[in-house]
């Protein structure tokens, strides 16, 4: 009987290929999966940092550092009015496809598992 | 002769003669649960699907994916409608809106103008207060965001909750700069609850003076015949009306 280890890296080399390097590159902590979720169910949203934070129900300085670098990653898109730096997901339409893949494979328990372990093996909370 | 805008609510563009005038703000004002976010959602969705109007949709609260669900109870698709770009659903805060309708180069503003915005449901105006409680300051407020969209001509819709009988006073500034106020309220007749609807002001337009029944079914928002026989509707407890 394979162990959970074993199974659980079985199961990652079944993924989209490029569904598989997003998650490698970009979700490496739970903070970032939720806020991404969030934004592909919501993707006209338009709001602070400390906004999307109550929107996810993370703490805001938590949410601020992770947004700043998924904005330099390309997942968002931030842009500062009036003093604030208000952020809204990418436009890029490759970006979101990955994006919506992610959510749609994620609605699998098992891919879900598969998702958690590489957060927890990536050191991410 | 200003063209009128149908809502699309049965009985409800009969009570305004037609419907809103066009490029009017309209309160819509009511208690939780009346169906103030229901009846922006068939003004939107009837804007779009029946007379090719573009609509833009914000919310300060209520999370977009939970409006396109509950919208979907009605039959209308919006995340369809979205696709196609004749909806938009923008999720916000009320400083970021503000600054936004400010900005002539912001992505909002070129929304509205690109798409060809005719109607916005703004749900809920009560969010403002996140950003003053002066009412000097909200009146302000007010007038900006009208006027941003006044400017484009758009027909607007506003919620806004409000508890008990609330009618206009001297301190709701609110009341003074739109043109057009909906009252949706609970009634208790025979020991069941009704809803209850009335056009408080229409600015520069004739409308039923009456108050009427409404439900909320499958499709929307239904008006139907007028109140018969009762006062002190406003009260949520009427009384038979003595017989003359």
């Amino acid at each position: 009987m394979p162990s959970h280890n074993t199974l659980l890296s079985d199961i990652m080399e079944e993924m989209d290929p490029d569904v598989l390097v997003f998650i490698k590159e970009h979700i490496s902590s739970f903070t970032r999966w939720d806020v991404i979720r969030f934004l592909h169910e919501n993707p006209n949203t338009e709001d602070t940092a400390e906004n999307l934070a109550r929107f996810v129900g993370r703490a805001p300085h938590v949410i601020a550092g992770e947004a700043r670098e998924m904005a330099e990653e390309g997942i968002l898109r931030a842009e500062t009015a009036s003093g604030h730096t208000i952020y809204r997901l990418t436009t890029d339409a490759q970006m979101r496809q990955l994006i919506a893949d992610l959510v749609e494979a994620a609605r699998d328990r098992t891919f879900r598992m598969k998702l958690v372990y590489h957060i927890l093996r990536a050191g991410g909370r | 002769m200003t063209k009128r805008v149908r809502t699309g609510v049965t009985g409800l563009d009969e009570m305004l003669h037609g419907g809103f005038l066009e490029g009017a703000a309209v309160l819509v004002q009511g208690a939780a649960g009346t169906g103030k976010t229901t009846l922006g959602l068939q003004f939107l969705y009837t804007g779009i699907v029946e007379e090719g109007e573009p609509g833009l949709l914000i919310t300060f609260e209520e999370f977009p994916s939970s409006l396109l669900r509950d919208a979907q109870e009605h039959g209308w698709d919006l995340r369809a409608l979205e696709e196609t770009n004749k909806l938009r659903i923008l999720f916000t805060s009320p400083s970021i809106l503000l600054s936004s309708l400010q900005s002539p180069d912001s992505p909002l503003n070129d929304t509205i103008l690109r798409w060809g915005i005719r109607r916005v449901v703004l749900d809920s105006v009560d969010h403002f207060q996140r950003i003053s409680h002066d009412p000097v300051a909200l009146r302000e407020i007010y007038t900006t965001v009208l006027n941003a969209l006044k400017r484009e001509e758009i027909t607007s819709l506003l919620t806004r909750e409000v508890s008990g009988t609330r009618l206009q006073s001297q301190h709701d500034k609110l009341a003074y700069v739109v043109d057009t106020i909906l009252m949706m309220h609970y009634v208790e007749v025979n020991s069941a609850i009704e809803r209850a609807l009335l056009i408080l002001k229409a600015r520069g337009s004739a409308h039923a003076q009456g108050i009427h029944k409404y439900e909320i079914k499958p499709g929307g928002i239904f008006v139907t015949e007028r109140f018969e026989g009762l006062q002190g509707l406003l009260t949520g407890m009427p009384s038979r009306m003595p017989p003359r």
